[in-house]
């Protein structure tokens, strides 16, 4: 089964144009009711089931690095809007005036308009070498390509690929690395325009010599079996004339050419069997199987044929698309599944983290403003509006996490992606109850602070990975009561020590403008607030290690194995051990314990994101490429407040050393 | 600032007595913070170190040892990626004087038993405090154990096959075997632990004795990673019956270490009849498929070069596997085996899954790998168990509760008393509910 797909890849090539009256105007995909329809159509993809705007959206996001597309030529806002290749007219009604797509509307018209959707640019290109590497002409450094740009290169990009995919991961040049995506992004494309081939013309051009006991026009639910039957008996199949055009249909149907990236569409009717079938499975089966597809998946596939056929009538299809997504959605129900399709959806359209993220910067302006003209009435206004927002925010955050727990029925995080936004809700929180307890505006600054940066980051990382965040467990995670204590107590730890950190930042950057001098109170308040900030981290961060290897003991046998995440859990309970005992000591004070802070916070960072990037251990989830450099930022900024803090300690130190001095000397002689 | 001001190094006596001043030394904050840093340093090079020496060797280097020997400076370089912009090549520290994790875990408990317990100032303040340090003990304590005593290995086992054998994962010991001609007799060897031989690098070599054999033993050429090579030139001096120990690379083509269990040692042995003086010469490789066998007189004996076995109280059987797949997909969702513990002529049925162990007779039983055989093509399906024995197996749990509670009961009543409110009913009443909401977890989710 292998081996003929990979020959049907090097062998994927343009269907054949249809004529122009035949095509549904691109406007019909963009009509409310048809977007609702689809978007809503629940699909098992990588072992779960999500509403098809899901999988668009990771589509489109891994492709261009966005969840919307421009028609335009220069794939901006700002271009010139694209003309329908088969009409020369515009494609939309909105004639000369830029149109957007939303995911699924990308989706519906690669499906059902390929000719336009492969002269859209989609392909988003960050290194222009590599375009130049495949012999193609480069327009600006960082660009989007089109399909049809992309094409003439089809052969070379996949020579290149095969002998690139060898070079384990670490050694790839950039370009190399770019050529494996793109390659891989364009494969994967071609399947989605070709999707319904299988529909469209299951044979190809060679309509002539079609197999015996096939009728025209050609319905593979009716004839699959058929088909089977001769590819079965007629020896090897890449010899029979229709096969290769067949195949190139099937590989549509199953539009990734990763088995567990196919779309499965339709639930079966036996409880017991967990996988859902898909075009793409069925006609596969009919393939590979060794007996006929049965009734209920043929009847599945008529529905789709159903859909297809009824184009271009925009009634018919409405129609069509409605009656597909009742009977998947009564056959799901029938199951038990499907029931948090609306639920995901909502919680899509309603992007908590992105509103969080401007809402928790609108409230860090609220808190700057504050700081105008202390103790006046606009002090006290802006106060309550900065509550409002951070609020607000913060609630934002936290729905959006509590909705991701219950669509998965899980706790909270599984995934690197999710500690992101479990840290930076639980930093918001942490921020308003410090505030609510100490009333100084330290806690909203914190809270706005520690808000952005983490909505911010959590929307980057989304876009890099771009794969469904919400991601199946593996099989040594699937148990909810470690997870739901080990992990949101060690990233609470995380959380806390991240505010520690931050509070020393604040200080020092008031100290660098003289908003806090020497022994003041507002130094000694901060000290103390990031103090009981240390003692919660050292708290969770202790108790939620020590719970991991107490999982790991009763779960797989061993307490402690040095595992990189363990080491990482390890430094920073250490590191609030030193700073605690350091304080007592007396070998730090108000500026030591803010340097120990600032890398307390540096190494809270190293394993959080740093210890992934080793590329050993158990806890080695979630790898991602180029993130040393943005860790390397994040320790050189600290590095430079602690070069700041060590200047000041100095010469703070300087007069009282010297009175150290000048008092054992008279003390001297005493002896 | 908390309100504590017990600080043990500002007692300060007239003329302090050498012993008063030794246990001010060993009880004081200076020591504590000395040696949690020391712990912090090496935690962080020992765990650079791994992608380039694998996890075993980085263990037994920064966490096991009494002193460092050396730090790769390059590789803890080439871990945090700084070679994309500065290649500092193979850089290393030798050195014997930074204490090892052993060495600092010691010196840690003394600390922590004579300032943290002993000479702590007993107050209400302090209570949390000495409750959290004692749990910290026991924890430190449960480490030794088990680093001492705990035995650990794996199992493998194909559907209907018994053992009760089980290898060490990192152990590799010398094994010599008398051939027996009863088969029903039990099975035993005398071993050589790899701490006598690993030290044997080309050109030198160890001679090893025991009584009940009729031969000396002399062990040399150890190689931590390598293959039996055939000599075709014949020109090697250090062949042994026309094959040779080629040395094999610790890292793979990406550069990161291979893990220890792929990496296969080899060694030559040289037999000495005790009688005759005969001698006989043989290379053993851990991935070799049978054993050298030595004849003397009528006697037969297995050398093999292997991990440490241990013996089991009980035999398992494995009957059954079970694999269920997320939907769809080749990832796995739960490996379950149906096991027979054989005790004699008793037999007891029990299931192996992920998460959930089975416990018996001090040994525990993780399911720990499995194989569908559909990728090796055998389609014989097989699980890997893991297996211990642990004595302080329970110690960090209950360190784990002692040490919540005293932490949670210290830092409560700070807070208490930072925010001005009766800071035992606060401290108490939260704890109350913290351990409630625990054991509400424990009890729906567990």
């Amino acid at each position: 089964m292998k081996s003929l797909r990979f020959a049907f890849f090097s062998l994927l090539a343009m269907c054949g144009l249809i004529s122009a009256a035949e095509l549904p105007p691109l406007d019909l995909f963009r009509d409310k009711e048809v977007v609702e329809t689809f978007a809503s159509i629940p699909v098992q993809e990588s072992g779960r089931i999500k509403p098809l705007e899901n999988l668009a959206s990771y589509r489109l996001l891994r492709f261009r690095a966005r969840r919307s597309i421009w028609l335009t030529e220069n794939g901006e806002m700002d271009g010139k809007p694209l003309i329908d290749p088969a009409t020369q007219k515009p494609i939309t009604k909105e004639g000369e005036k830029p149109v957007k797509l939303s995911a699924i509307e990308w989706l519906l018209m690669s499906w059902f308009r390929p000719d336009i959707a492969k002269t859209v640019p989609l392909f988003k290109v960050d290194n222009s070498s590599a375009i130049t590497e495949l012999g193609l002409t480069a327009k600006a450094k960082r660009d989007q390509y089109s399909f049809l740009e992309i094409e003439p290169a089809r052969q070379a990009m996949m020579e290149k690929m095969s002998e690139y995919r060898e070079i384990p991961a670490k050694k790839q040049s950039p370009e190399q690395r770019m050529i494996v995506q793109l390659a891989a992004n364009f494969l994967d494309y071609e399947m989605i325009t070709s999707h319904f081939d299988f529909i469209r013309s299951p044979f190809g051009d060679k309509t002539e010599g079609l197999p015996a006991g096939i009728e025209k026009p050609v319905r593979l639910s009716k004839s699959l079996n058929v088909v089977g039957a001769i590819i079965r008996s007629g020896g090897p199949p890449m010899q029979i004339p229709w096969f290769r055009d067949f195949g190139r249909g099937a590989l549509g149907a199953m539009m990734s050419g990763n088995p567990e990236q196919q779309p499965r569409f339709f639930p079966p009717s036996l409880k017991t069997e967990k996988k859902w079938s898909g075009p793409g499975e069925i006609l596969f089966q009919a393939i590979n199987g060794d007996k006929d597809v049965d009734a209920e998946q043929l009847g599945w596939l008529a529905i789709y044929e159903d859909l297809y056929l009824a184009l271009p009538d925009s009634a018919k299809f409405k129609s069509a698309a409605k009656a597909l997504l009742t009977k998947i959605q009564i056959a799901a129900a029938d199951r038990g599944e499907g029931q948090s399709i609306a639920l995901e959806r909502h919680s899509m359209r309603a992007d908590y983290f992105f509103y969080a993220q401007w809402i928790f910067l609108v409230g860090f302006v609220a808190v700057a403003l504050t700081w105008i003209s202390p103790g006046s009435r606009f002090e006290s206004i802006t106060k309550i509006l900065s509550w409002l927002l951070l609020i607000s925010a913060t609630a934002l955050a936290v729905i959006g996490v509590i909705i991701r727990c219950i669509i998965m029925q899980r706790p909270p995080i599984t995934t690197l992606y999710e500690t992101i936004l479990f840290i930076g809700s639980a930093c918001a929180l942490l921020g308003l109850i410090a505030e609510w307890l100490t009333k100084r505006g330290l806690g909203l600054l914190i809270a706005a602070v520690a808000g952005a940066a983490c909505m911010f980051l959590a929307i980057q990382f989304e876009a890099s990975e771009a794969s469904d965040t919400l991601q199946l467990l593996q099989a040594v995670l699937i148990t909810n009561f470690w997870l739901s204590t080990h992990v949101p107590m060690i990233n609470l730890g995380y959380a806390a020590c991240m505010v520690a950190a931050l509070i020393s930042m604040i200080y020092f950057i008031q100290r660098l403008f003289g908003k806090i001098k020497k022994n003041t109170d507002d130094g000694r308040f901060l000290t103390r607030v990031a103090y009981g900030f240390i003692a919660t981290g050292l708290f969770l961060s202790l108790v939620g290690t020590v719970l991991g290897g107490i999982w790991a003991n009763y779960s797989w046998g061993r307490f402690w194995g040095w595992d990189p995440k363990e080491n990482g859990a390890l430094m920073i309970v250490l590191m609030c051990l030193v700073i605690l005992h350091a304080r007592l000591g007396g070998y730090i004070r108000e500026i030591g314990l803010h340097c120990c802070n600032l890398i307390l916070g540096c190494i809270v960072i190293f394993s959080w994101f740093g210890v992934n990037q080793l590329g050993v251990g158990l806890h080695a989830y979630g790898f991602t490429d180029g993130i040393w450099p943005k860790i390397y930022a994040y320790w050189l900024s600290q590095g430079v407040l602690l070069v700041y803090g060590v200047f000041l300690s100095f010469r703070e130190r300087k007069p009282n050393a010297a009175a150290i001095a000048i008092s054992t000397i008279e003390k001297a002689p005493a002896n | 600032m908390p309100t504590n001001n017990y600080s043990l190094n500002h007692i300060v006596s007239a003329s302090p007595k050498p012993l008063a001043k030794l246990f001010a030394f060993i009880t004081s904050f200076g020591l504590a913070t000395f040696t949690l840093s020391m712990l912090l340093i090496i935690t962080f090079l020992g765990t650079l170190e791994q992608a380039e020496f694998g996890l075993v060797a980085s263990q037994a280097r920064y966490f096991e040892s009494f002193f460092i020997d050396r730090i790769d400076i390059g590789a803890c370089w080439r871990a945090l990626a700084f070679n994309a912009y500065w290649d500092i090549g193979n850089v290393t520290l030798p050195l014997y004087i930074v204490p090892g994790g052993y060495t600092l875990m010691a010196i840690l408990f003394v600390n922590l038993f004579c300032g943290g317990i002993v000479r702590i100032r007993k107050s209400p303040k302090t209570i949390g405090i000495i409750i959290s340090h004692f749990a910290i003990l026991g924890m430190i304590a449960a480490g030794a154990v088990s680093y001492h005593f705990a035995k650990e290995g794996s199992l493998n086992l194909v559907e209907g096959q018994t053992n009760d054998e089980f290898q060490s994962f990192h152990e590799r010991v010398i094994e010599i075997q008398k051939v027996q001609t009863d088969a029903t007799a039990k099975r035993s060897a005398l071993v050589i632990g790899d701490s006598k031989y690993k030290d044997l690098s080309a050109g030198k070599g160890r001679t090893f004795t025991h009584d009940s054999l009729p031969f000396d033993l002399m062990v040399t050429n150890w190689k931590q990673n390598a293959q039996p090579k055939r000599d075709a030139e014949g020109s090697r001096s250090d062949a042994v019956d026309g094959y040779f120990i080629q040395e094999l690379s610790m890292l793979d083509d990406a550069g990161a270490a291979h893990p220890d269990e792929q990496l296969a040692s080899a060694c030559v042995v040289m037999a000495k009849d005790k009688n005759t003086g005969d001698e006989q010469k043989g290379i053993l490789w851990e991935f070799a498929a049978a054993p050298l066998t030595l004849t003397f007189g009528s006697d037969k004996y297995l050398v093999s070069l292997t991990h440490r076995s241990y013996k089991l109280p009980f035999a398992v059987r494995l009957d059954q596997t079970e694999q269920e797949k997320h939907p769809g997909t080749e990832r796995a969702r739960r490996f379950t085996s149906k096991v027979t513990k054989i005790n004699g002529s008793h037999e007891e049925k029990r299931i192996v899954t992920m998460n959930e162990p089975v416990r018996s007779e001090g040994y525990a039983v993780f399911q720990q790998s499995f194989d569908d055989g559909v990728r090796s093509g055998s389609n014989v399906k097989q699980s890997g168990f893991q297996i211990v024995e642990n004595p302080s197996d329970h110690w960090p749990l209950i360190s784990c509760i002692i040490v919540a509670e005293g932490l949670l009961l210290h830092f409560l009543m700070m807070l208490g008393r930072f925010i001005k409110v009766n800071p035992w009913i606060f401290a108490l009443s939260l704890i109350g509910a913290f351990n409630a909401a625990f054991a509400l977890a424990m009890w729906k989710l567990l």
